[in-house]
């Protein structure tokens, strides 16, 4: 990587000095420049704040727990093939056989909430899932 | 054993225990929004649980921020919003020197005032700021997770930097 031109002004090179990015033949001569340069020395002081306010930000929680079901943001998708994804989805889940039992209530909500792509699945489900066994 | 051999991927509810945390963070800090920083965090955890990302030893948290740029890089190009404004990537490009009056940023920034801004920062200087600043990785592996050469790390992170002053003052 090549250090600044002489009599140039560091510009780029600011961030990775303060970052400590800089290799040591890089470093010193950006040094040299500083000591005369008022404009860098004011750059420099300036991209060490910016630097710091973003450092100082916060973690951010998440509003809800990264390890419960997938849940998608409904996508633009024709209702029909929405309403016959979920249907398909429900049958084939349902008709496993023995499998079924075994099925814990996050998958089935999983695969169901990753296979509707639109909105109030439920109403159009419910005639297809009613006379399905659940082996009871 | 080899350092460079592959290893198993990391069990995903594992990682999203230990580093949810600071996945949804890089997430929230490069979207702005929760709706899109639960979509990319989620995504990123899919592609772990499903071994769709390769897995060598090293920094967790390096690996992690490079599987989030590869989906924040996808989910932009999907959704395209508004163009990214392609300012050329020249490393020895020098920026005018800043004036003594765009020194002085306001003491205090609020949170939102300041995520509106590197929100509002272009995604290529938006992804090198936060995985610098926000996710703490080197330029070594700023580099790696973004697929550039080093000198445009430097670059991008040195005039998002000079962005987001311009935008706080």
């Amino acid at each position: 990587m090549t250090g600044p031109a002489p009599g140039a002004h560091l510009g780029d090179l600011l961030s990775a000095l303060v970052d400590h990015e800089l290799d040591p033949s890089e470093d010193a001569a950006a040094r040299v420049h500083l000591a005369r340069c008022p404009a860098c020395t004011a750059e420099l002081a300036a991209t060490e704040q910016a630097r710091a306010l973003v450092r100082g930000l916060p973690a951010v929680e998440p509003p809800v727990p990264l390890t419960g079901p997938v849940v998608r943001r409904p996508r633009r998708a024709a209702p029909a093939m929405a309403a016959a994804a979920a249907v398909v989805a429900f049958v084939l889940l349902a008709g496993v056989g023995e499998e079924r039992s075994d099925l814990r209530v996050g998958r089935l909500v999983e695969v169901h909430a990753t296979s509707v792509v639109n909105a109030d699945p439920v109403s159009q489900l419910a005639p297809a899932a009613i006379p399905v066994s659940f082996g009871r | 054993m080899s350092g460079t051999e592959e290893q198993p991927v990391p069990d995903w509810e594992e990682v999203a225990r230990r580093h949810g945390r600071f996945l949804y963070t890089v997430a929230y800090r490069l979207t702005g929004n929760h709706q899109d920083a639960q979509d990319l965090s989620q995504e990123v955890l899919l592609r772990v649980r499903r071994g769709l990302e390769t897995y060598r030893p090293g920094s967790m948290e390096g690996w992690l921020s490079r599987i989030t740029m590869n989906v924040f890089v996808d989910q932009v190009r999907r959704r395209r919003r508004r163009p990214v404004i392609a300012l050329p990537d020249d490393p020895d490009r020098v920026v005018p020197p800043a004036s003594p009056a765009d020194v002085a940023l306001a003491a205090e920034v609020l949170p939102d005032h300041l995520q509106a801004a590197i929100s509002a920062l272009p995604e290529d200087f938006r992804a090198a700021v936060v995985l610098c600043d926000v996710a703490g990785l080197s330029y070594q592996e700023i580099g790696e997770a973004l697929g550039v050469p080093l000198g445009t790390v430097r670059s991008r992170i040195h005039r998002g930097r000079t962005m987001l002053r311009e935008a706080l003052r």
